[in-house]
């Protein structure tokens, strides 16, 4: 919301300075988002009058004025074709500037100087019509300096007015509020209708729910050439509105004045017999002042006539009936609209007008009238004698007053934690206009008419607290038992799954979950469809992801475009799908690593990331419940299928990790390979209890073994094998080396495996190891065809 | 008065064998010097050997001078021995010493996320006063995200929560304070919740990222004022942001809460004075806040006679951005690995479990 310094200062005298009114306002809840200090374009122009007309003796198109203005007396040479004598005209003096022009200066015009130069409404940048002088209103004292008759310097505020305080909307409204909080009294209050015309064509409330009362007034003008007077077209500039036409401008001026949004139709153009306020019917439209066709519902509240709807009610009137600059006869509407009426209609039509924006928050019920009394007042001042009053109807009332609250007297000490005094409440609810009426444990408070922010007891606490000001309220700390709450949802395992990822050398990082189907259908393996966002930001943002794999390759070749060679990543956050109608979200724990195993390092060598490198990751990450991880091959169409595990524990499928397929990681032109793994978070509480168990007293033995085998041996098969027979003393076993090679012949490989023995109770003899072992190489070389390496 | 009976050959002394074995600079050299005087032909031994000789008279006191001056001798050796030794040995370690300066091997250690770090130190300071940590669903139901908090359908306020919708009821949740109405409806009071979380808003500029994080609290007590809401954030405040800045609580309007108000901080870019980052204003926003409104509790099945309390979100990015200088909010997910990468370390103290 924009206001000037001097359109409040027709309402209240302002005191304090720019700076100090916006603390005050900011910190009475009326947030100063800006202060503009507006300067005239121009300086150093004078009101004048034409005293003499002169022909030029020898240039015969142009003409020499003698002017006056105050003390001093020039002459000017103009060739404007709608000079005449005792004119009040803009004379820019010897030395004055205007915007895009040198300074002004003498001119010759052969042998005959122009003190200045008389200057157009273009000149003055007051508007656009360059080919006469701009005439003065009679009004404008002879002398006195243009700018400031014009109502410059002025000072332009844009105050954050909340969605609660649309009775702030308007010069009226926001001086009420300085009145409030600076102490000072209105310097008057708005006039009520007063006129006495004849009554016009009836009006039918229908919709009476949600129109409490609508008033017209229809008025005649005579002549068309009338403009909206300077300094109204310059207020309505300063806070953002375009000047139109004398009548409608008059009604824009009135809403920011007053806050009451009023309508202007062409009377001409309308079919007048009957106007109603009523609910759309399905299937009726309305082609709107913006050209906007708005196709209408029951839920949009028309003002039609006869014929047609005329316009939405409160948000926009219709083209078909709007004035022009032909008009003379004119149709005025306004009326008090409720907010439920209107509330997110003018969203539902794609607009956003200072009406509704009023309208949606509120405005003051007994207002319609006065804003009618407002207009008349300011037409009769524009048309003088070019205008007449036709006629005037009302339907409904414009009594509407609010009801009173019961505040009992402890409420405000109560929530704001302070002793506040009965006297304190009362003056404070009184400078916003409340009455109050006491009894002894209560006080009836009736709030203003405009108000209707205020219908409940804490709402009067809140104007309390607000005039008495934040600062000056006390702290006290918290005191009182805590409860204890089971934390339903714990944080502990994914932050102890982000420390051990820290701490082995991952990145955390962070990703919107927005992605494109095509790439987040590249990286899902699982059935359920993507939830798709009904008002996506942009086309490749138009799901919710499935996987957190997408954003890591985001990540991945936004850095590698940054010449970063190695990226070792982590993200835990949600996923989502969607089975049916039934929206999931799961929290997973994803990584990424490309590039080198470990960076550049004297005296290390170095070699890229393997599948093993990243499975120890997992492991590290899983370790309470590694011993009953098993990974097995997988086969996603991401991934290269060779280097693809799929993550088990006790029958669930934990996740997946691989590397990228070769032929995706070609399509993006990634170099080298990039290992992948998703896990879905879990609390491994649930899967393994923490047990401590006694430390053996007796030697170990430990023994190896090499043997030859064929690689499709998975080496899990054979380690559990050896683990389950050698129960109970085989404890360990140890993976030592692993070959492929020459004399091996292809398709075997050696295995040597570490096995360490022990006995709990007894020191092992040479004789039971021998045994057992005899037994361990029989099963890896009867059920695997291995051979033991001598 | 060394041996009268037992002369030492000429030019020797004592004296000077003391001396000389206190100058010799190798082992060798002491080595034969130890020969010299005590070796088996060595000039005391020899007269060891002469004792018997003398009258026995004599031979007493001659015996006495001349053990003690193998004792000195053969002490002064050990001595010297032992500091030749001790040189020998830090000479040869001064030939093996490495270069110290010399950077440690294979050091790598990841990096938490700016706004994780942000988060958990928030986490963590209201934890410390009993808050739970609750969470609650990203995506929402109409009635939780609005309904509930006393935003009706057409209620203004929903026009600056642009929403991202996934059906004609659900929604990408706005801002984490449904999760208040899930702990009150779940838990009912007394209750300290702390929700921290990402939030969505279908919004992109330079100010503006479409999803973010807030942290949203809830205090449910008897007796709870405005002086205990102020007194906790004013606190938090102060301890979040070291230098504790002046605070300011200004009011404001959220549809559940009231009064409501938005807490500033003293700009500390321009130390104040209005700056392009204040507004000119000399004042920060960083979180809003209130007395929970009535109507909320009571839709939540809390009796608004009986208990009060208040409420407050704060932005997560904003916080960072403040107490790390950071100056764009789009760096956060841009996810830049020289960005993510350095000085987040000395913060980490805050992030164990």
């Amino acid at each position: 919301m924009k206001i000037t310094r001097r359109w409040l200062e027709d309402w209240v005298h302002l005191r304090s300075r720019d700076r100090v009114l916006a603390r005050h306002l900011t910190e009475g809840g009326l947030e100063v988002d800006a202060i503009e200090i507006l300067e005239a374009p121009f300086s150093g122009v004078l009101v004048a009058q034409i005293q003499k007309v002169t022909p030029h003796p020898t240039l015969r198109h142009l003409a020499v004025y003698d002017l006056v203005a105050g003390t001093e007396q020039a002459r000017v040479i103009s060739g404007a074709p709608n000079l005449k004598m005792g004119m009040h005209v803009p004379w820019a003096t010897i030395g004055a500037r205007l915007t895009g022009l040198p300074a002004i200066g003498v001119r010759w015009f052969d042998g005959i100087g122009s003190q200045g130069m008389l200057c157009s409404e273009s000149e003055l940048t007051l508007g656009s019509r360059a080919d006469r002088i701009l005439e003065l209103p009679d009004a404008f004292p002879v002398g006195s300096d243009l700018a400031q008759t014009l109502g410059w310097p002025d000072v332009l505020y844009d105050i954050n007015v909340t969605p609660n305080r649309g009775d702030c909307l308007s010069a009226l409204g926001l001086a009420r509020e300085i009145s409030a909080l600076e102490n000072e009294a209105l310097k008057k209050a708005p006039a009520l209708w007063s006129r006495d015309l004849p009554a016009g064509f009836p009006i039918t409330l229908i919709a009476h729910e949600a129109c409490t009362g609508v008033a017209i007034l229809c008025v005649e003008t005579f002549n068309n050439d009338i403009e909206t007077p300077l300094w109204m077209k310059l207020r309505l500039k300063h806070v953002g509105i375009a000047s139109v036409h004398p009548v409608v401008d008059v009604t824009q001026y009135v809403m920011m004045e007053l806050g009451q949004p009023t309508h202007a139709y062409d009377l001409d153009r309308l079919a007048i017999s009957q106007i109603e306020v009523r609910w759309a019917k399905t299937g009726e439209s309305c082609v709107l002042l913006n050209n906007q066709e708005a196709a209408l519902d029951e839920s949009m509240l028309v003002i039609s006539d006869s014929r047609s709807v005329i316009g939405i009610a409160g948000i926009m009137g219709g083209k078909a009936s709007s004035v022009h600059s032909g008009s003379s006869r004119f149709m005025i509407e306004s009326a008090h609209f409720t907010p439920s009426a209107l509330a997110g209609r003018a969203r539902r039509l794609g607009l956003a007008t200072e009406a509704a924006a009023r309208f949606e928050r509120g405005v003051d019920p007994q207002l319609p009238p006065a804003a009618l009394e407002r207009i008349f007042i300011l037409l009769s001042e524009i048309y003088g004698t070019g205008i007449r009053f036709l006629n005037t109807t009302w339907a409904g009332s414009f009594n509407a007053a609010s009801p009173s609250i019961l505040l009992p007297r402890s409420l405000c000490s109560a929530k704001l934690g302070i002793q506040m005094k009965t006297t304190t409440v009362q003056k404070k609810l009184a400078a916003v206009g409340c009455v109050i009426d006491n009894a002894t444990d209560f006080m009836h408070v009736t709030p203003p008419s405009y108000r209707f922010d205020l219908t409940a007891p804490i709402d009067l606490v809140e104007e309390v607290a607000r005039l008495v000001g934040y600062e000056n309220f006390p702290e006290r700390p918290l005191q009182g038992p805590i409860r204890i709450i089971p934390a339903a949802a714990s944080r502990a395992p994914a932050r102890q799954w982000a420390l051990r990822l820290v701490c082995r050398g991952y990145q955390e990082t962070i990703h919107m979950p927005f992605t494109s189907l095509a790439l987040d259908s590249e990286f899902s393996w699982n059935e359920a469809a993507a939830v798709i966002l009904q008002n996506p930001l942009a086309q490749d943002q138009s799901i919710l992801r499935r996987s957190l794999w997408p954003s890591l390759i985001d990540t991945l070749r936004y850095n590698l475009a940054r010449e970063q060679k190695r990226l070792r990543i982590f993200e835990i956050g949600p996923a989502f799908e969607q089975t049916d109608a039934q929206f999931n979200e799961k929290e997973i724990a994803a990584g990424l690593w490309h590039g080198l195993f470990r960076d550049e390092e004297w005296g290390l060598s170095s070699r890229t990331v393997d599948f093993f490198d990243v499975k120890a990751d997992l492991e590290s990450l899983l370790e309470p419940v590694r011993e009953r991880l098993r990974f097995e091959p997988f086969d996603v169409p991401m991934l290269d299928p060779a280097e693809t595990a799929v993550i088990i524990l006790d029958g669930y499928h934990l996740g997946i990790l691989g590397a990228v397929h070769p032929g995706l990681q070609k399509r993006w032109e990634m170099r080298g390979k990039t290992y992948l793994w998703s896990l879905n978070m879990i609390d491994l509480e649930h899967f393994s209890k923490v047990e401590y168990k006694p430390v053996a007293r007796f030697p170990a033995v430990r023994r190896d073994f090499a043997f030859i085998l064929p690689e499709t041996v998975p080496f899990y098969d054979i380690h559990q094998a050896l683990l389950e027979s050698g129960q109970p003393l085989l404890k360990e076993i140890k993976l030592f080396d692993l070959y492929v090679g020459p004399p091996l012949d292809a398709g075997f490989r050696s295995l040597g495996f570490g096995l360490l023995f022990r006995d709990q109770d007894s020191t092992l003899t040479e004789k039971v190891v021998s045994e057992l072992c005899e037994r361990l190489v029989l099963i890896v070389e009867g059920r695997f065809r291995g051979k033991l390496r001598k | 008065m060394l041996a009268e009976g037992v002369a030492l050959p000429t030019g020797e002394s004592y004296e000077a064998a003391l001396k000389e074995i206190s100058q010799t600079q190798t082992l060798a050299d002491l080595d034969s010097l130890r020969v010299h005087w005590l070796g088996r032909q060595g000039i005391l031994t020899s007269a060891f050997k002469k004792l018997g000789e003398l009258p026995p008279d004599v031979r007493k006191a001659e015996g006495q001078t001349l053990n003690d001056a193998r004792e000195a001798l053969e002490s002064a050796i050990a001595s010297q021995k032992a500091h030749l030794e001790a040189q020998d040995t830090k000479r040869r370690l001064a030939r093996t010493a490495i270069d110290v300066t010399l950077p440690g091997r294979d050091a790598e250690i990841g990096s938490y996320h700016p706004l994780t770090l942000v988060q958990r130190t928030i986490e963590d300071w209201f934890s410390r006063l009993g808050f739970v940590v609750a969470s609650g669903p990203e995506i929402e139901d109409d009635f939780h995200n609005f309904e509930a908090l006393n935003i009706g359908r057409d209620h203004p306020a929903r026009a600056m929560h642009d929403t991202f919708y996934v059906s004609g009821n659900e929604l990408l949740r706005t801002h984490t304070s449904p999760v208040q109405i899930r702990a009150l409806q779940q838990w009912g009071p007394p209750l300290r919740i702390l929700a921290p979380g990402r939030v969505y808003r279908r919004d992109s500029d330079l100010t503006h990222t479409p999803m973010f994080h807030q942290v949203e609290g809830l205090v449910v007590d008897h007796d709870i004022s405005w002086a205990h809401m102020k007194s906790l954030l004013s606190d938090f405040l102060r301890v979040f942001f070291d230098d504790a800045p002046a605070v300011r609580f200004r009011p404001s309007y959220f549809p559940f809460t009231e009064p409501s108000a938005e807490v500033d901080l003293a700009c500390f870019f321009c130390r104040h004075q209005g700056c392009r980052i204040c507004k000119n204003s000399g004042w920060i926003e960083v979180l809003g806040c209130g007395l929970v409104h009535p109507v909320v509790l009571q839709t939540t099945g809390v009796d608004s006679q009986q208990w009060s309390g208040f409420a407050f979100g704060m932005g997560i990015e904003r916080l960072a951005m403040l107490k790390y200088g950071i100056r764009d909010i789009r760096w956060f997910y841009e996810n830049d690995q020289r960005f993510l990468k350095p000085s987040w370390m000395n913060t980490m103290v805050n992030t164990e479990l």
